[in-house]
């Protein structure tokens, strides 16, 4: 399976051009798209859902165009987007049993996955409460149990670790890595971590395009050599805040406060050490 | 002062406040309409005014007026037993004084007696009017607007406490430094204010509403021109009388929204909040209804919210509670009963805003439910689309509400059907009399009944001449009434033999003739503007249902229509909740009218020509069932074209207020036009067989 972005843009009728003529190829495995807020991850994540058609380009699935594929497409799609508003007096478990429905799924077989969803968002206790009565957590559980249902082909999922406190966040990217094979993941977020561990490719975006696209071990190599981390005292720390280095992190020790810079040549302040990149340490590079 | 301004914007702001506001004033209203239609005031006065101010005029025959007439002679009675009632209060405080139980000076009975005299002081010198009260008689008389109050104070209390508590935003609120005993004030300030504004247009909108049916009286008259008003002690006209009763019912709300406050804030749980205030004031109804005003626990009756609201009680009735040995007013005994209740509310409210954790906590209710739902599994789960789109509808977009006023409003206007037959003419009332004993197809046997009918009145006639002769009098006064009855129903007998007569000069064929209600028939196809009125609320609800079907799903349409079925297949769903929708509008509107055809002759006439009965020269084959089949299918299909006319357009524009407006305001516009037109579907489809 093959699903193809080919020269795709799109430009709203305000004037701006969220998506600027990308291309690129996703084949089973998980992908990670990366960019700040505004970047056009959610736009591209639409046209791929087919909730918003390109202006310009073509996404096919297997060498056909996706519009032309109509229910056949959508029967593989599972679909988490980056929003909180759902029907809020359907219970839980009442949710997804529509969304079975809408999946296509008869009694018996809605019936198991409901469950199966539940038990891998952790929601089985409280799938009977009504949607309004849940956290902000459990909301971005249920949307991301939905798109679980019916084991889809292609799975797109926009900020799906929003919300989700870190053990949530590592069991789902566990699940994720485990149903990955014979299936394309597309998982769309700022939280590099998200991704880090998981992801065959990343995808990094900017302003509506590409600017990046590798596997994360081609993207760390590099920034090989560019990562340091230097202990200073307060006026140095000033110094390098006033030079616009790109300090990563910053921590008050009792050694002076210890800084993450990523730069392409070795910091001239403080006491330097070089330390191995982190794919954080590339986004903030290329910011 | 600001933080109150937030409050009442809260409020204001809250579309479905605003909703629910409108709905129970105009609720009151509709039902205060309703109620009038039963009374035989709005029959002769206003659904008949034509003739009364005939009447008035003094161009009506004797017989149809014998109604205002009766009325007017009762109304002068009532002048004069009002003097001898106050004059015998005097002569029987004389008489009682010093006689029995009145003999102790200490005595309550005694007490009481002087208590009365120096009560009704003011009024004994008080000359009363005969005049036409209805207006005001009416307004006291409907008491059902205490209902709509305590709902709202209810309403209002759960937005102004529990919306805040859903939302979790009451947990940081009470953090902030003025989250305590200011926010309590104002919070308590803004359900006072609310409760207090709607307190006033209800009442208002009831007078006004009475005023335009009856006409307004003579407001500077005094109260006691009224008989609802005779034990009424102070010397006041009917406008002060009026003011008065505003300001008790404003009172009286402070109390109810105060204490209904004090529970808002100190129960967390929203449905126990909800049951204890619905408990309590059921309590109190039960305790209205049951203890009479003269009995030991009287005192319960009038602290009660019905009592003092009913200003044919609390205005219109005298009587003093005997409080340790001590006559006390009742209408003392209620203010100073709803002051402590009002004081104390207030103080534990704001105290226990100021203490309490105001966290929600979900409801016994809620946790009842679920406990349900895990009991009852998969059982009641479903994968039918259609099944979704009406739950989401109901339960998501409240349309249950609309569901449950239509059903009611379906219902009432079902007794309004089966209600009893009010005439304006005597001979009216004969004419239905043996037209309902003879209506149907035209045999020997309805012509014999009609003969019969004759032959009865013509030896009634022979037997009240033969009284006319005999020598006591009161016999001839009794031969009297009985001829003027007899000549009554022989008017009446006279109109049947009259249509018989002019349906058997008919081209007879191979189809049988009918003996047809007439007039019935008339009363029913002859009152357009009632049936458009009734038409407009019903399609109006239709595309209401509808039109939030493509909304509702605005906030998940990115999710919805990435699935398999979430295009063809759900607006297909779609659709067919419309249709059902459509036919439940349809049936809703359909019942009663069945049950008014059905009443007319139980169906027998449905095969009758329309030559039969009317004057109007219709295409001979035309037949009545033909008639309302025609209406039927005109009305089924103009109503499924508006109601999915809706759906359409909330399915472009996806805003379910705009296309609602939109929709409706095409629609509102038409149906005013046939409004003044007089033009419905019943004349539309009539003049369609006119030849």
């Amino acid at each position: 399976m093959e699903l193809r972005i080919d020269r795709v843009s799109k430009k709203y009728k305000s004037g701006k051009e969220a998506v600027k003529n990308v291309s690129c190829s996703f084949t089973n495995g998980v992908y990670g798209l990366l960019g700040p807020n505004g970047a056009g991850k959610s736009t591209l994540m639409n046209m791929i859902t087919r909730n918003i058609k390109p202006t310009g380009g073509e996404i096919s699935l297997d060498g056909t165009e996706i519009g032309g594929l109509g229910a056949k497409y959508r029967g593989l799609l599972g679909y988490m987007p980056q929003q909180q508003e759902l029907y809020t007096e359907f219970t839980g478990d009442r949710f997804l049993w529509y969304m079975a429905s809408l999946k296509g799924l008869d009694k018996k077989n809605a019936a198991s996955e409901v469950d199966r969803v539940l038990d891998i968002v952790g929601l089985k206790s409280e799938r009977h409460k009504k949607i309004k009565t849940y956290s902000g957590g459990m909301k971005q559980r249920i949307l991301l149990a939905q798109a679980l249902i019916g084991e889809p082909k292609i799975l797109i999922l926009d900020e799906p670790t929003a919300g989700l406190d870190p053990k949530e966040r590592v069991r789902l990217r566990n699940h994720l890595s485990d149903i990955s094979k014979g299936k394309i993941i597309i998982i769309a977020t700022h939280v590099v971590s998200d991704i880090e561990y998981i992801s065959n490719e990343v995808i990094i975006m900017r302003d509506g395009e590409f600017i990046r696209k590798n596997p994360p071990a081609l993207l760390l190599k590099e920034m090989k050599h560019k990562v340091f981390e230097v202990t200073v005292n307060s006026e140095q720390k000033k110094i390098y805040e006033e030079d616009n280095y790109k300090i990563v992190a910053s921590t008050l020790t009792s050694d002076g406060n210890v800084m993450r810079i990523v730069s392409d040549e070795p910091p001239g302040h403080g006491d330097i050490r070089e330390v191995p990149p982190c794919l954080e340490d590339l986004y903030l590079y290329l910011e | 002062m600001k933080l109150f301004k937030y409050e009442a914007y809260k409020l204001l702001y809250s579309r479905l406040y605003i909703i629910i506001s409108v709905i129970l004033l105009a609720g009151n209203i509709v039902w205060l309409w309703n109620y009038e239609k039963k009374s035989d005031e709005y029959f002769y006065y206003y659904e008949n005014r034509e003739l009364y101010r005939e009447y008035q005029r003094g161009g009506l025959p004797a017989e149809s007026s014998s109604y205002y007439e009766s009325e007017e002679k009762k109304q002068e009675d009532y002048v004069r037993q009002y003097r001898l009632f106050i004059d015998d209060l005097k002569v029987r405080a004389e008489r009682m004084s010093g006689t029995g139980i009145f003999s102790s000076e200490n005595g309550f009975p005694n007490r009481n007696i002087q208590k009365t005299l120096v009560d009704y002081e003011p009024v004994f010198n008080l000359e009363i009017k005969a005049i036409n009260t209805h207006a005001i008689d009416r307004f006291a008389d409907y008491e059902t607007g205490v209902y709509f109050l305590l709902i709202f104070t209810v309403i209002c209390t759960w937005f102004v406490m529990y919306s805040e508590r859903k939302s979790g935003l009451i947990g940081f609120i009470c953090t902030t430094e003025n989250g305590r005993f200011p926010l309590a004030v104002s919070k308590y300030m803004a359900v006072l204010l609310s409760s207090t504004i709607f307190t006033l247009i209800l009442s208002c909108s009831e007078l006004l509403f009475v005023f335009y049916i009856y006409g307004i009286p003579d407001l500077l008259a005094p109260v006691q021109s009224s008989m609802i008003f005779r034990g009424c002690p102070y010397l006041m006209s009917f406008l002060k009388a009026l003011l008065l009763s505003l300001l008790v019912r404003l009172c009286l709300t402070a109390v109810v929204s105060s204490a209904v406050f004090a529970l808002g804030v100190m129960l967390n749980d929203e449905a126990l909040y909800a049951l204890l205030s619905g408990g309590i004031f059921v309590i109190l109804r039960i305790c209205y209804g049951v203890i009479p005003i003269n009995s030991q626990l009287g005192i319960l009756r009038c602290i009660t919210p019905f009592y003092v609201w009913n200003i044919k009680e609390s205005i219109g009735e005298y009587y003093n509670l005997n409080l340790f040995g001590v006559p006390v007013s009742k209408n003392l005994i209620s203010p100073v009963c709803g002051m402590v209740v009002l004081v104390l509310a207030i103080t534990i409210s704001i105290a226990a805003f100021c203490r309490k954790n105001l966290c929600r906590r979900d409801s016994f209710l809620e946790r009842l439910m679920i406990v349900l739902r895990t009991k009852a599994g998969n059982r009641t789960r479903y994968t039918g689309l259609v099944k979704y789109e009406i739950y989401k509808s109901l339960f998501q977009q409240k349309k249950i509400l609309l569901i449950m006023a239509l059903v009611g409003m379906s219902v009432i206007r079902c007794g309004d059907s089966l209600k009893e037959e009010r005439y304006t003419e005597l001979k009216e009332a004969a004419y239905h009399f043996y037209m309902n004993k003879a209506e149907g197809k035209i045999t020997l046997y309805n012509i014999e009944l009609i003969e019969e009918a004759r032959r009865e009145l013509y030896d009634s006639a022979k037997e009240i001449a033969l009284m006319f002769e005999s020598e006591d009098p009161n016999e001839v006064f009794l031969a009297g009434i009985m001829m003027e009855n007899n000549n009554v129903y022989s008017d009446g007998v006279r109109m049947v033999e009259e249509q018989l007569e002019k349906v058997e000069r008919l081209p007879q064929d191979k189809y049988p003739r009918y003996l047809v209600d007439g007039k019935a028939y008339e009363g029913l196809w002859g009152t357009p503007r009632r049936v458009i009125f009734y038409s407009l609320i019903h399609i109006i609800c239709g595309v209401i249902l509808v039109s939030g079907l493509y909304p509702v799903d605005i906030c998940m349409s990115n999710i919805v229509s990435a699935t398999l079925n979430g295009a063809g297949q759900l607006r297909k769903a779609k659709a067919c909740c419309a249709i059902l929708y459509g036919a439940f509008v349809y049936i809703a509107f359909s019942v009663p009218e069945v049950i008014a055809l059905y009443r007319v002759d139980s169906f027998k006439c449905l095969p009758a020509r329309l030559e039969d009965f009317v004057t109007v020269p219709y295409k001979p084959v035309i037949t009545v069932w033909m008639v309302v089949g025609m209406v039927a299918l005109t009305r089924m299909i103009l109503y499924f074209g508006l109601i999915y006319l809706g759906l359409l357009i909330s399915k472009i524009i996806k805003k379910e207020m705009v296309s609602i407006c939109i929709v409706l305001g095409g629609i509102i516009l038409s149906a005013l036009f046939f409004y003044y037109l007089s033009f419905d579907i019943n004349r539309f489809v009539l003049s369609l067989f006119r030849m």
